[in-house]
Protein backbone atom coordinates (compact mmCIF):
# COMPACT_ATOMS: atom_id res chain seq x y z
CA UNK A 1 0.00 0.00 0.00
CA UNK A 2 2.56 2.29 0.79
CA UNK A 3 4.84 1.53 -2.41
CA UNK A 4 1.15 2.14 -4.48
CA UNK A 5 0.89 5.85 -2.30
CA UNK A 6 4.60 6.49 -3.36
CA UNK A 7 4.00 5.24 -6.74
CA UNK A 8 0.70 7.30 -7.40
CA UNK A 9 2.69 10.53 -5.51
CA UNK A 10 5.17 10.83 -8.50
CA UNK A 11 2.54 11.30 -11.00
CA UNK A 12 0.34 13.19 -12.66
CA UNK A 13 2.54 16.82 -13.15
CA UNK A 14 2.33 18.56 -16.35
CA UNK A 15 5.03 17.33 -18.39
CA UNK A 16 7.70 19.62 -19.60
CA UNK A 17 6.59 19.40 -23.26
CA UNK A 18 9.64 20.86 -25.67
CA UNK A 19 8.76 24.05 -28.07
CA UNK A 20 8.87 21.14 -30.99
CA UNK A 21 6.17 19.40 -29.31
CA UNK A 22 3.61 21.95 -28.83
CA UNK A 23 3.91 23.37 -32.75
CA UNK A 24 3.45 19.88 -33.85
CA UNK A 25 0.28 19.74 -31.33
CA UNK A 26 -0.50 22.77 -32.71
CA UNK A 27 -0.54 22.01 -36.29
CA UNK A 28 -1.95 19.02 -35.43
CA UNK A 29 -4.96 20.47 -33.50
CA UNK A 30 -5.87 22.84 -36.15
CA UNK A 31 -5.93 20.61 -38.53
CA UNK A 32 -8.46 18.36 -36.72
CA UNK A 33 -10.29 21.26 -36.02
CA UNK A 34 -10.40 22.00 -39.48
CA UNK A 35 -11.40 18.59 -40.82
CA UNK A 36 -14.32 18.05 -38.08
CA UNK A 37 -16.01 21.32 -39.51
CA UNK A 38 -19.24 19.81 -41.24
CA UNK A 39 -18.74 19.41 -45.02
CA UNK A 40 -21.13 21.97 -46.56
CA UNK A 41 -22.79 18.92 -48.38
CA UNK A 42 -24.76 18.83 -45.42
CA UNK A 43 -24.71 21.39 -43.28
CA UNK A 44 -26.12 23.82 -45.93
CA UNK A 45 -29.42 21.60 -45.99
CA UNK A 46 -29.97 21.96 -42.65
CA UNK A 47 -33.29 24.22 -42.60
CA UNK A 48 -33.67 26.03 -38.92
CA UNK A 49 -33.18 24.15 -35.61
CA UNK A 50 -36.46 21.87 -35.08
CA UNK A 51 -35.02 19.86 -32.17
CA UNK A 52 -32.56 22.73 -31.05
CA UNK A 53 -29.87 21.83 -28.47
CA UNK A 54 -27.40 23.28 -26.00
CA UNK A 55 -26.94 27.19 -26.72
CA UNK A 56 -29.44 27.01 -29.56
CA UNK A 57 -32.25 26.76 -26.88
CA UNK A 58 -31.24 30.18 -25.88
CA UNK A 59 -29.85 31.38 -29.25
CA UNK A 60 -31.37 31.44 -32.60
CA UNK A 61 -28.41 29.74 -35.07
CA UNK A 62 -30.02 29.32 -38.38
CA UNK A 63 -28.07 32.33 -39.97
CA UNK A 64 -25.02 29.52 -39.65
CA UNK A 65 -26.56 27.47 -43.08
CA UNK A 66 -26.71 30.09 -45.63
CA UNK A 67 -24.09 29.68 -48.12
CA UNK A 68 -22.54 32.99 -47.95
CA UNK A 69 -22.45 33.18 -44.01
CA UNK A 70 -20.92 29.87 -43.93
CA UNK A 71 -17.95 30.81 -46.31
CA UNK A 72 -17.53 33.65 -44.56
CA UNK A 73 -17.23 32.10 -41.00
CA UNK A 74 -15.41 28.84 -42.49
CA UNK A 75 -12.70 31.62 -43.54
CA UNK A 76 -12.52 33.27 -40.21
CA UNK A 77 -12.30 29.37 -38.96
CA UNK A 78 -9.27 29.40 -40.72
CA UNK A 79 -7.51 32.94 -39.74
CA UNK A 80 -8.20 31.94 -36.34
CA UNK A 81 -6.30 28.42 -36.68
CA UNK A 82 -3.10 29.87 -38.75
CA UNK A 83 -3.31 32.66 -35.80
CA UNK A 84 -3.35 29.48 -33.10
CA UNK A 85 -0.77 27.91 -34.78
CA UNK A 86 1.53 30.81 -34.94
CA UNK A 87 1.50 30.49 -31.16
CA UNK A 88 0.80 34.18 -31.08
CA UNK A 89 -2.67 35.85 -29.79
CA UNK A 90 -3.88 32.11 -28.37
CA UNK A 91 -6.13 34.23 -25.92
CA UNK A 92 -7.99 35.43 -29.01
CA UNK A 93 -7.56 33.35 -31.64
CA UNK A 94 -9.03 29.93 -29.48
CA UNK A 95 -12.02 31.82 -28.19
CA UNK A 96 -12.89 32.52 -32.36
CA UNK A 97 -11.79 28.76 -33.39
CA UNK A 98 -13.74 27.41 -30.03
CA UNK A 99 -17.01 29.31 -30.74
CA UNK A 100 -17.24 28.63 -34.55
CA UNK A 101 -16.72 25.10 -33.83
CA UNK A 102 -19.04 25.07 -30.96
CA UNK A 103 -21.77 26.76 -32.94
CA UNK A 104 -21.46 24.91 -36.34
CA UNK A 105 -22.10 21.87 -34.59
CA UNK A 106 -24.68 22.96 -32.36
CA UNK A 107 -26.89 23.79 -35.24
CA UNK A 108 -25.93 20.69 -37.01
CA UNK A 109 -26.89 18.42 -33.49
CA UNK A 110 -30.21 20.57 -33.46
CA UNK A 111 -31.63 18.77 -36.03
CA UNK A 112 -33.12 15.78 -34.43
CA UNK A 113 -30.11 13.66 -34.88
CA UNK A 114 -27.35 13.84 -32.32
CA UNK A 115 -23.61 13.15 -33.32
CA UNK A 116 -20.92 12.44 -31.01
CA UNK A 117 -17.91 12.71 -33.14
CA UNK A 118 -17.01 16.37 -33.04
CA UNK A 119 -17.64 16.73 -28.92
CA UNK A 120 -14.24 15.72 -28.38
CA UNK A 121 -12.56 18.65 -30.65
CA UNK A 122 -15.07 21.14 -29.36
CA UNK A 123 -14.03 19.66 -25.59
CA UNK A 124 -10.35 20.01 -26.28
CA UNK A 125 -10.75 23.69 -27.78
CA UNK A 126 -12.62 24.57 -25.06
CA UNK A 127 -10.01 22.75 -22.34
CA UNK A 128 -7.09 25.02 -24.27
CA UNK A 129 -9.17 28.22 -24.39
CA UNK A 130 -10.13 27.90 -20.66
CA UNK A 131 -6.38 27.32 -19.36
CA UNK A 132 -5.23 30.33 -21.73
CA UNK A 133 -8.04 32.33 -19.55
CA UNK A 134 -8.23 31.10 -16.09
CA UNK A 135 -5.56 33.02 -14.91
CA UNK A 136 -7.06 36.22 -16.05
CA UNK A 137 -10.50 35.53 -14.97
CA UNK A 138 -9.08 34.52 -11.71
CA UNK A 139 -7.70 37.45 -11.13
CA UNK A 140 -11.14 39.42 -12.24
CA UNK A 141 -12.71 36.99 -9.69
CA UNK A 142 -10.68 38.60 -7.06
CA UNK A 143 -10.82 41.66 -7.76
CA UNK A 144 -14.62 41.47 -7.77
CA UNK A 145 -15.18 39.89 -4.55
CA UNK A 146 -12.55 43.07 -3.37
CA UNK A 147 -9.75 40.49 -2.00
CA UNK A 148 -6.37 41.96 -1.25
CA UNK A 149 -4.62 39.23 -3.12
CA UNK A 150 -5.17 40.65 -6.82
CA UNK A 151 -1.59 39.42 -8.16
CA UNK A 152 -3.73 36.16 -10.39
CA UNK A 153 -3.58 32.68 -9.71
CA UNK A 154 -1.03 31.50 -12.67
CA UNK A 155 -0.80 27.68 -13.33
CA UNK A 156 2.16 26.36 -11.36
CA UNK A 157 4.53 23.68 -11.37
CA UNK A 158 7.33 25.98 -13.30
CA UNK A 159 4.76 25.15 -16.32
CA UNK A 160 4.10 27.69 -19.16
CA UNK A 161 0.64 28.06 -20.34
CA UNK A 162 1.07 26.52 -23.48
CA UNK A 163 2.65 23.09 -21.31
CA UNK A 164 -1.06 23.55 -19.08
CA UNK A 165 -3.13 23.42 -22.12
CA UNK A 166 -1.71 20.28 -23.54
CA UNK A 167 -2.25 18.71 -19.91
CA UNK A 168 -5.79 20.49 -19.74
CA UNK A 169 -6.26 18.74 -23.45
CA UNK A 170 -5.42 15.66 -22.58
CA UNK A 171 -7.87 15.92 -19.68
CA UNK A 172 -10.73 16.45 -21.68
CA UNK A 173 -10.00 13.51 -24.18
CA UNK A 174 -9.93 11.52 -20.74
CA UNK A 175 -12.91 12.44 -19.93
CA UNK A 176 -15.06 11.51 -22.65
CA UNK A 177 -14.08 7.88 -22.41
CA UNK A 178 -14.23 7.94 -18.66
CA UNK A 179 -17.93 9.36 -19.26
CA UNK A 180 -18.54 6.77 -21.65
CA UNK A 181 -17.90 4.54 -19.12
CA UNK A 182 -20.07 5.99 -16.51
CA UNK A 183 -22.94 6.18 -18.70
CA UNK A 184 -22.18 2.52 -20.09
CA UNK A 185 -22.12 1.65 -16.06
CA UNK A 186 -25.52 3.83 -14.70
CA UNK A 187 -27.46 3.26 -17.34
CA UNK A 188 -27.03 -0.71 -17.56
CA UNK A 189 -27.36 -0.28 -13.84
CA UNK A 190 -23.55 -1.94 -13.53
CA UNK A 191 -24.24 -4.84 -15.93
CA UNK A 192 -22.98 -3.41 -19.25
CA UNK A 193 -20.20 -6.20 -19.12
CA UNK A 194 -22.76 -9.17 -18.76
CA UNK A 195 -25.27 -7.70 -21.43
CA UNK A 196 -22.76 -6.49 -24.16
CA UNK A 197 -22.30 -10.04 -25.74
CA UNK A 198 -26.22 -8.34 -27.24
CA UNK A 199 -23.41 -5.99 -29.15
CA UNK A 200 -24.61 -8.34 -32.41
CA UNK A 201 -27.84 -7.10 -32.63
CA UNK A 202 -26.50 -3.72 -32.64
CA UNK A 203 -23.86 -4.84 -35.37
CA UNK A 204 -26.80 -5.84 -37.81
CA UNK A 205 -28.30 -3.65 -36.83
CA UNK A 206 -25.79 -0.70 -37.64
CA UNK A 207 -25.38 -3.27 -41.02
CA UNK A 208 -28.44 -2.75 -42.25
CA UNK A 209 -28.83 0.99 -41.33
CA UNK A 210 -25.62 1.34 -42.99
CA UNK A 211 -26.94 -0.65 -46.40
CA UNK A 212 -30.17 1.80 -46.21
CA UNK A 213 -28.14 4.89 -46.63
CA UNK A 214 -26.99 3.79 -50.02
CA UNK A 215 -28.32 0.60 -50.51
CA UNK A 216 -24.62 -0.97 -50.64
CA UNK A 217 -23.92 -3.75 -48.64
CA UNK A 218 -21.03 -2.74 -46.18
CA UNK A 219 -20.15 -6.09 -44.77
CA UNK A 220 -18.50 -8.52 -46.72
CA UNK A 221 -18.11 -12.37 -45.84
CA UNK A 222 -15.94 -12.26 -42.89
CA UNK A 223 -17.86 -9.54 -41.08
CA UNK A 224 -20.92 -11.77 -41.41
CA UNK A 225 -18.13 -14.34 -40.31
CA UNK A 226 -17.40 -12.41 -37.41
CA UNK A 227 -21.03 -11.47 -36.31
CA UNK A 228 -22.17 -15.07 -36.03
CA UNK A 229 -18.49 -15.89 -33.84
CA UNK A 230 -20.24 -13.56 -31.64
CA UNK A 231 -23.52 -14.98 -31.66
CA UNK A 232 -22.47 -18.07 -31.13
CA UNK A 233 -19.77 -17.37 -28.44
CA UNK A 234 -21.29 -15.07 -26.18
CA UNK A 235 -18.30 -15.42 -23.67
CA UNK A 236 -15.78 -14.15 -26.14
CA UNK A 237 -17.89 -11.20 -26.90
CA UNK A 238 -18.40 -10.19 -23.04
CA UNK A 239 -14.35 -10.78 -22.80
CA UNK A 240 -13.76 -8.11 -25.80
CA UNK A 241 -16.36 -5.55 -24.66
CA UNK A 242 -15.53 -6.15 -20.62
CA UNK A 243 -12.22 -5.22 -22.34
CA UNK A 244 -13.13 -2.11 -23.92
CA UNK A 245 -15.28 -0.68 -20.76
CA UNK A 246 -12.22 -1.18 -18.72
CA UNK A 247 -9.97 0.85 -21.05
CA UNK A 248 -12.56 3.74 -20.96
CA UNK A 249 -12.55 3.25 -17.63
CA UNK A 250 -9.07 3.65 -16.64
CA UNK A 251 -8.11 6.25 -19.32
CA UNK A 252 -7.19 8.77 -16.70
CA UNK A 253 -4.30 6.97 -16.07
CA UNK A 254 -2.92 8.82 -19.47
CA UNK A 255 -2.64 11.67 -17.10
CA UNK A 256 0.01 10.00 -14.81
CA UNK A 257 2.98 10.09 -17.19
CA UNK A 258 3.84 10.53 -20.95
CA UNK A 259 4.34 6.12 -20.84
CA UNK A 260 0.78 5.67 -19.22
CA UNK A 261 -0.15 8.61 -21.99
CA UNK A 262 1.58 6.27 -24.56
CA UNK A 263 0.47 3.17 -23.65
CA UNK A 264 -3.40 4.04 -22.59
CA UNK A 265 -3.17 6.43 -26.00
CA UNK A 266 -2.45 2.89 -28.03
CA UNK A 267 -4.64 0.98 -26.32
CA UNK A 268 -7.70 3.31 -26.92
CA UNK A 269 -6.74 3.39 -30.70
CA UNK A 270 -6.75 0.12 -30.64
CA UNK A 271 -10.42 -0.36 -29.40
CA UNK A 272 -11.37 2.56 -32.09
CA UNK A 273 -9.79 0.28 -34.78
CA UNK A 274 -11.55 -2.48 -33.45
CA UNK A 275 -14.24 -1.09 -33.33
CA UNK A 276 -14.18 0.33 -36.73
CA UNK A 277 -12.88 -3.50 -37.63
CA UNK A 278 -16.51 -5.39 -35.96
CA UNK A 279 -19.57 -2.58 -36.62
CA UNK A 280 -17.89 0.00 -39.20
CA UNK A 281 -18.23 2.71 -36.63
CA UNK A 282 -15.55 4.91 -36.83
CA UNK A 283 -14.45 8.05 -34.62
CA UNK A 284 -12.17 9.26 -36.33
CA UNK A 285 -11.22 12.13 -34.89
CA UNK A 286 -10.91 10.44 -31.08
CA UNK A 287 -8.31 8.44 -32.64
CA UNK A 288 -6.42 11.76 -34.19
CA UNK A 289 -6.76 13.58 -30.90
CA UNK A 290 -5.18 10.54 -29.19
CA UNK A 291 -2.11 10.43 -31.62
CA UNK A 292 -1.21 13.87 -31.15
CA UNK A 293 -1.66 14.49 -27.33
CA UNK A 294 -1.50 11.07 -25.52
CA UNK A 295 0.57 8.99 -28.14
CA UNK A 296 2.81 11.88 -28.86
CA UNK A 297 5.02 10.14 -31.37
CA UNK A 298 7.43 12.67 -32.24
CA UNK A 299 8.39 13.23 -28.68
CA UNK A 300 9.14 9.18 -28.05
CA UNK A 301 11.00 9.04 -31.39
CA UNK A 302 13.39 11.34 -30.42
CA UNK A 303 13.67 9.57 -27.16
CA UNK A 304 14.50 6.71 -28.83
CA UNK A 305 17.04 8.21 -30.83
CA UNK A 306 18.62 9.87 -28.26
CA UNK A 307 18.87 6.65 -26.14
CA UNK A 308 20.79 4.79 -28.94
CA UNK A 309 23.12 7.79 -29.03
CA UNK A 310 24.08 7.31 -25.66
CA UNK A 311 23.94 3.77 -25.04
CA UNK A 312 27.76 2.28 -25.34
CA UNK A 313 28.49 0.40 -27.95
CA UNK A 314 30.20 -2.97 -27.06
CA UNK B 1 -11.23 16.18 -16.28
CA UNK B 2 -13.68 15.56 -12.62
CA UNK B 3 -15.47 18.72 -13.12
CA UNK B 4 -16.21 18.18 -17.15
CA UNK B 5 -17.70 14.50 -15.99
CA UNK B 6 -19.82 15.74 -12.99
CA UNK B 7 -21.38 18.75 -15.00
CA UNK B 8 -21.90 16.54 -18.47
CA UNK B 9 -23.51 13.47 -16.54
CA UNK B 10 -25.85 16.58 -14.91
CA UNK B 11 -26.87 18.61 -18.39
CA UNK B 12 -26.75 15.18 -20.61
CA UNK B 13 -26.97 16.41 -24.03
CA UNK B 14 -25.85 19.87 -24.81
CA UNK B 15 -23.25 20.05 -27.09
CA UNK B 16 -20.32 20.22 -26.55
CA UNK B 17 -21.29 18.65 -23.01
CA UNK B 18 -22.39 15.07 -23.26
CA UNK B 19 -22.24 12.00 -21.13
CA UNK B 20 -21.71 9.91 -24.40
CA UNK B 21 -24.32 7.26 -23.91
CA UNK B 22 -23.44 5.53 -27.19
CA UNK B 23 -24.32 1.76 -26.30
CA UNK B 24 -25.06 2.46 -22.88
CA UNK B 25 -27.45 -0.36 -22.95
CA UNK B 26 -27.15 -3.41 -24.76
CA UNK B 27 -30.71 -4.73 -24.62
CA UNK B 28 -31.99 -8.25 -26.45
CA UNK B 29 -33.34 -5.76 -29.19
CA UNK B 30 -32.89 -3.11 -31.32
CA UNK B 31 -34.85 -1.76 -34.09
CA UNK B 32 -33.98 1.17 -37.17
CA UNK B 33 -35.72 2.14 -40.14
CA UNK B 34 -35.83 2.33 -43.84
CA UNK B 35 -37.72 4.24 -46.17
CA UNK B 36 -39.41 2.71 -49.68
CA UNK B 37 -41.47 3.95 -52.30
CA UNK B 38 -45.31 3.10 -52.96
CA UNK B 39 -44.12 -0.06 -54.84
CA UNK B 40 -42.02 -1.72 -51.86
CA UNK B 41 -38.36 -1.03 -53.09
CA UNK B 42 -36.12 0.99 -50.90
CA UNK B 43 -34.73 4.58 -51.32
CA UNK B 44 -31.37 5.17 -50.96
CA UNK B 45 -30.83 7.72 -47.90
CA UNK B 46 -28.20 9.54 -48.44
CA UNK B 47 -28.63 10.60 -51.99
CA UNK B 48 -32.37 11.46 -51.92
CA UNK B 49 -32.66 13.32 -48.31
CA UNK B 50 -28.68 13.26 -47.25
CA UNK B 51 -29.21 11.06 -44.01
CA UNK B 52 -27.73 8.23 -43.21
CA UNK B 53 -29.76 5.12 -41.88
CA UNK B 54 -29.12 6.37 -38.09
CA UNK B 55 -29.98 9.83 -38.74
CA UNK B 56 -33.22 8.66 -40.29
CA UNK B 57 -33.97 6.83 -36.88
CA UNK B 58 -33.02 9.54 -34.35
CA UNK B 59 -34.57 12.43 -36.27
CA UNK B 60 -37.73 9.78 -36.21
CA UNK B 61 -37.44 9.40 -32.17
CA UNK B 62 -36.81 13.67 -32.13
CA UNK B 63 -40.36 14.27 -33.82
CA UNK B 64 -41.75 11.38 -31.59
CA UNK B 65 -40.51 12.69 -28.39
CA UNK B 66 -41.70 15.70 -29.65
CA UNK B 67 -45.13 14.50 -30.18
CA UNK B 68 -44.89 12.80 -26.82
CA UNK B 69 -44.38 15.99 -24.87
CA UNK B 70 -46.97 17.90 -26.62
CA UNK B 71 -49.44 14.95 -25.28
CA UNK B 72 -47.86 15.27 -22.09
CA UNK B 73 -46.28 12.15 -22.34
CA UNK B 74 -42.65 11.25 -21.05
CA UNK B 75 -41.95 7.89 -22.24
CA UNK B 76 -42.24 8.28 -26.52
CA UNK B 77 -42.10 4.18 -26.00
CA UNK B 78 -45.30 4.38 -24.65
CA UNK B 79 -46.68 6.59 -27.59
CA UNK B 80 -49.58 4.35 -30.21
CA UNK B 81 -50.16 4.14 -33.91
CA UNK B 82 -51.64 7.41 -34.32
CA UNK B 83 -49.01 9.41 -32.64
CA UNK B 84 -46.28 7.16 -34.52
CA UNK B 85 -47.87 8.18 -37.36
CA UNK B 86 -47.65 11.88 -37.17
CA UNK B 87 -43.97 11.30 -35.98
CA UNK B 88 -43.37 10.01 -39.48
CA UNK B 89 -45.34 12.66 -41.12
CA UNK B 90 -43.08 15.29 -39.22
CA UNK B 91 -39.97 13.43 -40.23
CA UNK B 92 -41.35 13.16 -43.87
CA UNK B 93 -42.11 16.95 -44.16
CA UNK B 94 -38.41 17.22 -43.08
CA UNK B 95 -36.85 14.88 -45.52
CA UNK B 96 -38.95 16.42 -48.47
CA UNK B 97 -37.60 20.09 -47.90
CA UNK B 98 -34.25 18.18 -47.80
CA UNK B 99 -34.89 16.34 -50.74
CA UNK B 100 -35.82 19.35 -53.08
CA UNK B 101 -32.35 20.10 -52.94
CA UNK B 102 -30.96 16.69 -53.84
CA UNK B 103 -30.66 16.18 -57.71
CA UNK B 104 -31.30 12.38 -56.93
CA UNK B 105 -34.79 13.44 -55.71
CA UNK B 106 -35.79 16.03 -58.42
CA UNK B 107 -34.65 12.97 -61.50
CA UNK B 108 -36.71 10.67 -59.37
CA UNK B 109 -40.95 10.00 -59.82
CA UNK B 110 -41.57 8.62 -56.41
CA UNK B 111 -45.01 9.21 -55.79
CA UNK B 112 -45.89 7.26 -53.08
CA UNK B 113 -43.34 6.75 -49.73
CA UNK B 114 -43.88 4.67 -46.67
CA UNK B 115 -41.38 4.73 -43.12
CA UNK B 116 -40.40 1.09 -42.16
CA UNK B 117 -39.51 0.26 -38.95
CA UNK B 118 -37.82 -3.32 -37.96
CA UNK B 119 -37.34 -4.69 -35.09
CA UNK B 120 -34.53 -6.71 -34.44
CA UNK B 121 -34.39 -9.39 -31.51
CA UNK B 122 -31.78 -12.35 -30.47
CA UNK B 123 -33.81 -15.31 -30.06
CA UNK B 124 -32.04 -18.92 -29.13
CA UNK B 125 -28.73 -18.47 -31.01
CA UNK B 126 -30.03 -16.64 -34.34
CA UNK B 127 -31.14 -13.01 -35.06
CA UNK B 128 -35.19 -12.26 -36.04
CA UNK B 129 -36.19 -9.47 -37.74
CA UNK B 130 -39.62 -8.62 -38.21
CA UNK B 131 -41.09 -5.50 -40.37
CA UNK B 132 -43.58 -3.21 -40.13
CA UNK B 133 -45.28 0.00 -41.79
CA UNK B 134 -45.36 2.86 -39.76
CA UNK B 135 -46.70 5.30 -42.21
CA UNK B 136 -47.47 5.42 -45.85
CA UNK B 137 -47.65 8.92 -47.88
CA UNK B 138 -48.71 10.24 -50.99
CA UNK B 139 -45.92 12.92 -51.89
CA UNK B 140 -46.85 16.07 -52.36
CA UNK B 141 -44.56 18.49 -54.05
CA UNK B 142 -42.76 20.61 -52.09
CA UNK B 143 -41.14 23.95 -53.36
CA UNK B 144 -37.82 24.94 -51.97
CA UNK B 145 -38.20 28.20 -49.10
Amino acid sequence: MKRFREWWRRGWKVPDYHWVELLIMRIGLAAVAWISLVGDSTFLLHEGQPHPQGIAHWIPLSWLSDAATYGVVKWIFIGALVVYVSGQLSRIALPVATLIHVLVHTLHNSQGATHHHAQIVSLVLLAQCLTHWWPSLWSLFQRLKGSDRVSGWVWSQGRRVEQWAVWFSLQAIAATYLLAALSKLIKSKGIWAFQSHNIVVEMVKTHWQNFYSRLEHSTDPEALARMNFLLDNPNAARLILGGGLALELFAFLMLYNRATALVGGLLLISMHLGIGFLMKLHFPHNEQLLLLFAVNLPFWLFFVWWRRDRVPSS
Amino acid sequence: MAVLVVVSLLVKECYPLSPFPMYSNLANGAHYFYLTDGTDQPLALKPNFAVSGSDLKKKYHAYLNEVGREKGIEDAYTLGDAEQEEAGRRLFDELLVRAAKRDDWQESDTEEMKLIRVQIRRETGEIVQDRRTVLRQTIRPVTTP
